[in-house]
């Protein structure tokens, strides 16, 4: 085994630069993201409207059509919390878990499928109780528990 | 959209410069609008495997953002190349892995890329910015073994358990320096108390 010790190059462009409050960065932050709001709403439904509709079949087609709706649920993680939809996300890592499970064992069924793809259109609505939105989480995540991939860990709350 | 409060620390990435590979458009730009609101200048984006590799190999970098996941397969093997195959210094620069979601397949091949840290997506400005300082504060050396080539994941900077004896080189300074009736420095100081703290 190999060991080398190395200079932290990343502390000493940090120690160049000169300092700022880390509260000041985060806020300058958050700040610019306030900005892509809408942007990052759009996006979102860019990525509602790809996954596939009339979702049936099974074998090959249903394997890689799973790989498809898995990649588009990857991708709306973090965009939905920016569009202040952050049950989506939670929404969307449930959908990534229960695609990931379902591949994983080989499993043909739709349902758990069809299932979170009704809840993230429901959730993409406005107007939508918060009592409500938290119930269809509840439910959601009964359904991952059935078909995620063992050792999946558990959901986050959604947060704002 | 914060829901971690800010650490206390002073952090400004003007003058660091940063690689962030992913193949997804938006999950770059949010990640490049926090790195903007934390002071960066100099942050160079790549959609895909080829153009990071031929980055990697041009120009040092500071600091490596990536989403292997975003990539497939080729995503994860993208650090290993770094720190089997490049010089220094971007062989040993420090790699946050940032992701949205792991295949279960794919976890052992997240946790043996090679990577300093790893968070999860949705990720808050609080987060990424206590990620960074942690990475600007490590001094883990980086281990290079058949099977794994990065930060050294067995180490912690803390002192020995209460009652044992060391067997790190250090530890035996200090004991022939005590031993001596030498100085001791503020480190070794520390060292004892928190032994103490913890008896």
């Amino acid at each position: 085994m190999k060991i080398t010790y190395v200079k932290n190059r990343l502390r000493d462009a940090l120690d160049r630069a000169p300092p700022m409050m880390a509260a000041t960065a985060v806020k300058q932050a958050e700040s610019l993201l306030t900005e892509m709001e809408d942007e990052c709403l759009a996006r979102l439904d860019v990525l509602l409207a790809a996954f596939p509709s009339g979702l049936s079949g099974d074998g090959d087609a249903m394997t890689e059509q799973v790989r498809v709706i898995y990649d588009t649920a990857r991708r709306m993680i973090g965009v939905a919390t920016v569009a202040r939809l952050p049950e989506i996300d939670v929404a969307a890592r449930s959908l990534c878990d229960v695609a990931d499970g379902l591949l994983v064992r080989g499993k043909h069924d739709w349902e758990p499928i069809k299932v979170h793809i009704a809840t993230m259109h429901l959730l993409r609505r406005a107007g939508l109780p918060e009592a409500a939105r938290s119930q269809l989480l509840v439910g959601l995540e009964t359904v991952r528990g059935r078909f995620a991939a063992t050792g999946a860990a558990p959901l986050p709350a959604a947060t704002v | 959209m914060s829901s971690a409060k800010p650490p206390k620390a002073l952090l400004n990435l003007q003058r660091t410069s940063v690689l962030l590979s992913d193949s997804d458009m938006m999950g770059q730009s949010i990640v490049v609008q926090m790195l903007i609101g934390f002071g960066a200048r100099n942050v160079v984006r790549c959609d895909d495997i080829l153009e990071t590799r031929r980055q990697l190999t041009n120009q040092p970098f500071d600091l490596i953002i990536t989403d292997p996941a975003s990539f497939g397969p080729e995503g994860y093997d993208l650090i290993g190349w770094l720190r089997r195959e490049l010089p220094a210094p971007n062989r040993h620069a420090p790699v946050l892995i940032v992701t949205g979601h792991t295949e279960s397949n794919r976890i052992g091949a997240l946790r043996d890329a090679g990577a300093n840290f790893v968070v999860s997506r949705p990720l808050s400005a609080s987060v990424l910015l206590e990620r960074i300082l942690w990475m600007s504060r490590e001094k883990r050396p980086y281990v290079e073994t058949e099977r794994y080539v990065g930060p050294d994941r067995r180490w912690r900077d803390e002192a020995l358990p209460a009652g044992t004896v060391g067997r790190r080189q250090k530890d035996k300074e200090v004991a022939a320096r005590i031993a001596a009736g030498g100085e001791m420095s503020q480190a070794d100081i520390d060292m004892i108390m928190n032994a103490a703290a913890s008896a």
